[in-house]
């Protein structure tokens, strides 16, 4: 493998400096170089042309999980541009001892390809009762805590544990549904399930538990990063308490961008957890993405089994497969809302490398050549096999879409 | 999942939106072929040699035996598998159920099953010219049932557009109140009331062209038509209402509130009933119930939509 690569033509985006500027990138031995000019006495050993691409920083997600196969999760994480993935906890991938993260670790490092950043669990087996060993998730690398769909509904815990936190300086990563709600499947209860007639979950079950996270801020010092907000009620609330200064910060999935309930019509498309809401919603979160109040846009990549899919709607599992997706629909969405790409950039960049703390999603002189060369125009028609996940459960499949990665790098190393 | 062929024929009674008002119209009237003039059913050939498979993933008498009725009466075959007590409590899927179903030949499925969408679901499993009727799914859908309401209110009133019809009781949890709103605004009924506590109507259903009541008394004022839901007794544990007491005190259809009503107005109620929670027996008993009406009629308008859905196949 080269230890001296340049990157010739392409459009270097870094929403970081906000620039936008055609010019040549230089690696040396897994990072940044020099921008513009060669250094003194470069001498490639791999030119790679980026003529019509877009040179950007790695994504980072906020959330993705991982089911089945890690190595084709990690795979189409690359495929789609990440170069570093948050892994929440869940029943399946129990992360409340260091033994569980430095395992995954130790998997994503053999496999090589997107590095895996968990998140440890705030409680243990997230039961809600008693505090995760926060101390030791952090020494075992992990980057953030998070209870993620399993609410403590005790506040009482909820506010020890925020306080426990913050005597660790961990981020809190808190998934805002009351509690009495995540007993199953729900929808939006607008005016499509008027017809379906599905379980609702009302705005207020997101807004509600947000305040209550919001009002043991001040007592707690605790940073809480507010995952995957579904209703413009939340970002609203998200904005309050900014303007008061409080520690938070935000992000939404993307496919919450992109669809509203309507999707549900006949019963089609997939559950979404939290539930896909109204028109208005969907314009109060693109609007809080464009003003900064949510910062970040997260994948939400939920990859299920075809076998699990076969079934009706209530009973199949929520979520989508997304990380290969993430980059066409921020093309669709840079047309739609006419945003710069570092506009629709930043939010996968350095916005959650600022909220995670880590030294990269910027293309500055120094700094870790994790990169991604993605052509806006370049089409293709994503089928199962098309898909690097093992989740196909996509309502795009037997789409074509505009927007391709050409190529990933983890640290100089082209890993896609 | 499209229930409309490109012809514009039914292959499919999954749901009554999208079904315009001619369409709905014809099976009334097909309906009516059912009965003869001394109001007795026919007995005809319009199934022979179709086997109809009633699969039932959760109990009904009334629903399935007007069902098999109907269809014995078309001399079709029929089975009905309680699938509650059969398979898929052996661990099988739904659909690995209805796959083995379909090998052993089904034309027409009448399925009923307690989520929303799973009538969609299984017609999407089955090959072109087999047939799903939806006999209720979840809180979504029954259509036949709403349809056999609008021919027992089309044989007591015999116009739509002018009447006033109010719908009382746990309207967020039925599948009939669905199926009758979307039926009855697709036949031109003005005035559709909902009369229920905030806890049992669906969130933002005042915008979808009924108005609600959270009183009794003025839900029912000058009403043409009272259609009753039934009230299942597991909503007091799910902090929708605090007792039956106080259901019956606040909505119970009883004597004294029915004289709030039009003269000539018609009780109905899709059953089963809960005497002295819902309706009073004087009521259900009373000169303007159509309660057993509604199951008789019921027969010929499912026999209706059988020959429809299978009509040339």
């Amino acid at each position: 493998m080269a230890n001296t690569i340049v990157f010739r033509n392409g459009c270097l985006c870094d929403p970081a400096a906000h620039s936008e500027m055609c010019a040549d990138l230089f690696v040396v031995d897994g990072k940044i170089a020099a921008i513009g000019d060669a250094p003194a006495g470069f001498h490639a050993e791999e030119e790679i042309e980026c003529s019509d691409c877009l040179v950007v920083p790695g994504f980072i997600d906020l959330s993705t999980a991982l089911r089945g196969s890690i190595q084709a999760e990690l795979s189409a994480a690359v495929k789609g541009g990440f170069t570093q993935i948050c892994v929440p906890p869940n029943s399946r991938l129990m992360l409340d001892t260091p033994s569980v993260a430095e395992g995954l670790h130790r998997q994503a490092d053999r496999i090589g390809k997107a590095k895996v950043l968990p998140i440890g669990a705030l409680t243990q087996g997230l039961a809600g009762k008693q505090l995760s060993e926060m101390a030791a998730l952090k020494e075992a690398g992990c980057v953030a805590l998070s209870q993620a769909y399993h609410p403590i509904a005790n506040t009482k815990l909820l506010y020890r544990a925020l306080q426990y936190a913050a005597s660790n300086h961990l981020l809190v990563i808190h998934s805002p549904i009351d509690s009495a709600w995540q007993d199953k499947q729900y929808v939006h209860g607008g005016k499509e399930n008027l017809i379906l007639g599905l379980p609702a979950m009302p705005v207020c079950a997101e807004v509600s538990e947000i305040s209550r996270v919001i009002a043991l801020l001040p007592e707690t010092g605790a940073r809480v990063h507010f995952s995957r907000l579904s209703s413009g009620r939340a970002v609203e609330l998200i904005a309050d308490a900014k303007a008061e200064g409080l520690a938070v910060s935000a992000d939404v999935g993307i496919h919450h961008l992109w669809f509203t309930e309507a999707m549900h019509r006949h019963f089609e498309g997939y559950a979404m957890q939290p539930p896909l809401r109204s028109e208005t919603d969907r314009r109060m979160l693109r609007q809080g993405v464009i003003d900064g109040t949510i910062d970040a846009i997260c994948s939400a990549h939920e990859p299920h089994e075809a076998d699990a899919l076969l079934a009706p709607f209530l009973q199949r599992p929520s979520g989508m497969s997304a990380l290969e997706l993430v980059w066409p629909l921020l093309v669709m969405l840079h047309h739609e809302l006419n945003l710069s790409w570092s506009q629709c950039l930043s939010p996968l960049t350095i916005a959650p490398a600022r909220i995670l703390g880590l030294n990269r999603g910027t293309l500055s002189v120094g700094k870790c050549a994790d990169l991604s060369i993605l052509s806006s125009t370049a089409k293709w028609d994503v089928r199962a096999n098309t898909l690097a996940s093992h989740g196909k459960n996509t309502p795009f499949l037997g789409q074509q879409l505009s927007g391709q990665v050409m190529a990933t790098y983890v640290h100089g190393h082209r890993v896609y | 999942m499209e229930q409309i062929d490109k012809n514009g024929r039914l292959k499919h009674l999954l749901t009554l939106e999208g079904l315009p008002e001619t369409y709905l119209n014809k099976l009334l009237s097909a309906a009516d072929k059912f009965i003869d003039k001394n109001n007795r059913l026919c007995h005809t050939d319009d199934l022979k040699g179709k086997t109809v498979v009633n699969v039932f993933f959760e109990a009904s008498t009334r629903t399935r035996t007007t069902f098999e009725i109907a269809a014995k009466r078309l001399s079709a075959d029929v089975i009905s598998v309680n699938v509650a007590t059969a398979a898929t409590a052996k661990g099988e899927s739904l659909r690995d159920t209805i796959l083995n179903l379909q090998a052993m030949q089904a034309d027409l499925f009448v399925c009923r099953h307690g989520d929303s969408g799973a009538a969609h679901f299984i017609a999407k499993q089955l090959k072109p010219g087999v047939a799903v009727i939806n006999a209720g799914d979840g809180c979504h859908e029954h259509p036949t049932q709403a349809l056999l309401d609008l021919y027992t209110i089309r044989h007591a009133k015999k116009d739509f557009q002018n009447l006033t019809v109010a719908i009382v009781g746990d309207i967020l949890h039925s599948r009939v109140a669905r199926s009758e709103i979307r039926a009855l605004k697709t036949m031109g009924v003005k005035h559709i009331r909902l009369v229920a506590p905030q806890t049992l109507l669906p969130a933002q259903i005042g915008q979808s062209g009924v108005v609600c009541y959270d009183k009794m008394e003025e839900g029912i004022q000058d009403a043409d038509v009272i259609i009753v839901l039934r009230l299942q007794k597991e909503r007091m544990d799910q902090g929708l209402l605090p007792s039956l007491k106080e259901y019956h005190q606040c909505y119970g259809l009883t004597a004294e509130r029915l004289t709030l009503a039009q003269k000539d107005v018609i009780v109905m109620h899709p059953g089963p009933m809960d005497r002295g929670v819902e309706i009073d027996s004087e009521v259900a008993d009373g000169p303007h119930s159509m309660i057993l009406q509604q199951v008789h009629f019921g027969i010929a308008m499912r026999m209706a939509v059988m020959v429809e859905l299978t009509a040339g196949k």
